[in-house]
């Protein structure tokens, strides 16, 4: 529980640190913190393949992407160029909200009735990393590949709809023909260039 | 906690696979193609899939229902029928697209909307919130995508919208869906339907945060702005694909949560603010028409409008509400089918002919077009020779049945006003006017004019054959 309450700490803290930071990078460091965190968490709850996860994929892979934009782009170690401040004017309603919403959650878990153990009936609490305990890779991929084997299936469905459309967008108006085109031009030119060259 | 996937268990995701497999052969013969594909083979071998998806769903809607894949997908004739709906519309949208969208996107164009139909129908099936959400954000990344196609600024303003305001509801959606699982320990529908979680609160809060994703989703009026925006910049044909694919999509989720998934005796007071903001939907969406200058806005609000009668008849968890319900959808469907494809005829190459001053004389110029379209706007309005008056008959008929003759009230008051903003479309196809800004001289577009016509009879056949599909009842086990 101690544990919780730091961790829940950082994570809230480093969320807020992500979103108010005035340089981007500031922003990615403090998402490294918060996804760290996160991992943590997960240890906690026993779900330690989740939390290896957690780190290789967002820590690891994600966030390092996020670099690689920030360097690419100039202007990503320049501040942002944030407009006029509007917190002022916004700050009673939203803090009147947020009052609202937090005396709402707490008093609804304060009251939520006996969860009802469905899934976890099959699933024994044994000994952390063995096989056939919840949480272990042995049990995950099980489940990935049984029980969930739709929503698995549709994420790879999903996934490709991304990339077509991030191709769809950001490729010029004419994706393939054009870059074609292009690269055929392109070794003519150098074929032209090393003829002369070799004229001279 | 593993399951045995067998062969029903794919049976009865086959046509969503046909749809899927189909956008990937339209890539495919794009890349093999010396040329680009052209804009026929695309739409045509697009519609083609969907047809035979459609044709694949219907064979099993009198065979009986069951749960495939562990409960994450039912196959019953709830799901085949908003399944049916959802391809009419991804065919009826799909055969619209022309330019603006250039021939060089025309198969990822088709390959997208494909793929947002197969999103659509996993979430008119699915049996667990964890499909629910993935078959969403399947429909929604597709449709940021579409939205972005057309090449002006507006349509990227859409996508950009789109993508924010939706990616924030499907947070809050996410976020119901966690506390439901944390109420009922599993994530599937037919649990959250344990008559033990009737005092949960995570099953209060879930489920009302969960209901705030959906009403965004359905562009219900405090979460209605984003809709008239996003569809006037998106191209037309992502814009009627968008006006009734994701609705139906939603409504079907909204449906099954409503009538399967709750535990007895709570339906009554977690389902109240959502009639209340159907009344009020009925009420703004009526009004906002009457200010608008173009067809997609316009539809937009209309689209608030009709969504809230179509939960009129929801209102009450009747057997008789859900086949009205349906049957108004289909109705909705092929109203805004037909009108936008009245619109996309009058497309020129550059500007698409949804301005509503494109509209004016254009009694004239085409007798033919602007009778069909009156047509589809008197039917968007419920005036009688029309599927659209008898619809709002039954939902009068079954709210007053199951108790909210008041949601009934304000539908006619809805439709009262609605009434003004459709007859100014119509007056001003007709009215004379000598210094019309005369917008012509338009490539022919064949396929919008056979989609109106098939539109035009379905309306008409609706009106006098109303069939209302009686095997429905949604069903999580």
């Amino acid at each position: 529980m101690i544990a919780f309450w730091i961790l829940a700490v950082i994570m809230l803290g480093s969320a807020i640190w992500c979103i108010s930071a005035s340089k981007p990078v500031y922003s990615v460091v403090a998402l490294l913190l918060h996804f760290a965190a996160l991992a943590a968490m997960y240890l906690t709850l026993n779900a330690e393949f989740l939390a290896v996860i957690q780190l290789i994929v967002y820590s690891g892979a994600i966030l390092i992407l996020f670099l690689f934009v920030i360097a690419l782009l100039s202007s990503g170690v320049a501040s942002f160029s944030v407009g006029p401040n509007r917190l002022p004017r916004i700050a009673i309603p939203a803090i009147v909200l947020i009052a609202l919403a937090l005396g709402f959650f707490t008093y609804a878990m304060g009251h939520a009735g006996a969860v009802v153990p469905a899934a976890q009936a099959g699933s024994p609490l044994g000994p952390v990393g063995t096989a056939d305990v919840f949480g272990s890779v042995n049990d995950f991929g099980k489940a990935l590949f049984t029980s969930y084997l739709l929503p698995f299936e549709i994420t790879a469905l999903l996934l490709m709809v991304a990339v077509i459309g991030v191709i769809l967008l950001a490729g010029d108006h004419a994706p393939y023909v054009a870059t074609r085109k292009h690269a055929a031009e392109v070794r003519r030119e150098m074929r032209e260039a090393i003829l002369r060259e070799g004229r001279q | 906690m593993t399951i045995n996937v067998t062969n029903a268990d794919w049976n009865a995701v086959a046509p969503i696979i046909i749809v899927a497999i189909t956008g990937l052969l339209v890539l495919l013969l794009d890349l093999l193609s010396p040329k680009n594909i052209s804009r026929y083979a695309a739409i045509l071998l697009g519609a083609a899939g969907m047809i035979v998806a459609g044709v694949v769903a219907s064979l099993a809607y009198w065979s009986p229902a069951y749960v495939a894949f562990g409960g994450a997908f039912i196959q019953s004739g709830f799901g085949i029928v908003f399944q049916l709906i959802i391809l009419i519309a991804g065919i009826g949208s799909l055969i619209l697209v022309r330019p603006p969208v250039q021939n060089e996107r025309i198969a990822g164009a088709t390959a997208l909307m494909l793929w947002g139909t197969c999103g659509a129908m996993l979430m008119a099936g699915a049996g667990n919130l964890m499909v629910v959400f993935l078959g969403l954000e399947l429909l929604s990344l597709a449709l940021y995508c579409l939205c972005g196609l057309a090449d002006r600024p507006s349509s990227r303003e859409s996508a950009l919208k789109y993508l924010i305001l939706s990616s924030t509801a499907s947070g809050f959606m996410l976020y119901g869906m966690a506390l439901l699982f944390g109420a009922s320990g599993s994530v599937a529908f037919a649990d959250l339907a344990n008559p033990a979680l009737a005092s949960s609160a995570l099953l209060w809060v879930g489920g009302g945060l969960f209901l705030v994703g959906i009403a965004f989703k359905l562009s219900l009026v405090p979460f209605h702005a984003w809709s008239p925006d996003v569809y006037e910049g998106a191209p037309l044909p992502v814009t009627a694909f968008m006006s009734v694919a994701t609705k139906a999509g939603t409504l079907a989720v909204f449906a099954r949560f409503m009538y399967a998934a709750l535990p007895a005796g709570t339906a009554d007071r977690l389902l109240l603010p959502i009639w209340i903001v159907a009344a009020i939907s009925m009420i703004a969406g009526n009004v906002g028409m009457l200010a608008q200058h173009d067809l997609k806005r316009l539809i937009a609000y209309s689209g608030i409008a009709q969504v809230g009668y179509i939960l009129t008849a929801l209102a009450g968890g009747t057997h008789l509400g859900l086949r009205y319900a349906i049957y108004y959808l289909a109705a909705y469907t092929f109203m805004n089918l037909g009108a936008f494809a009245i619109a996309t005829t009058m497309s020129g190459d550059r500007e698409e002919g949804s301005h509503l001053a494109n509209y004016r004389g254009y009694g004239r110029r085409n007798p033919v077009g602007a009778a069909l379209m009156t047509f589809f706007l008197l039917a968007m309005a419920g005036l009688p020779p029309t599927a659209g008056f008898l619809g709002k008959i039954l939902i009068l008929s079954s709210s007053v049945g199951a108790g909210y003759a008041w949601l009934g009230v304000v539908l006619i008051i809805g439709t009262a006003i609605s009434l003004y903003a459709y007859a100014k479309v119509v007056r001003a196809m007709y009215q004379r006017d000598e210094h019309v800004h005369a917008f012509e001289g338009h490539a022919p577009a064949p396929l919008a004019w056979a989609s109106a016509a098939i539109c035009f009879v379905v309306i008409i056949v609706m009106t006098f054959y109303p069939y209302t599909p009686s095997n429905v009842l949604p069903i999580v086990k």
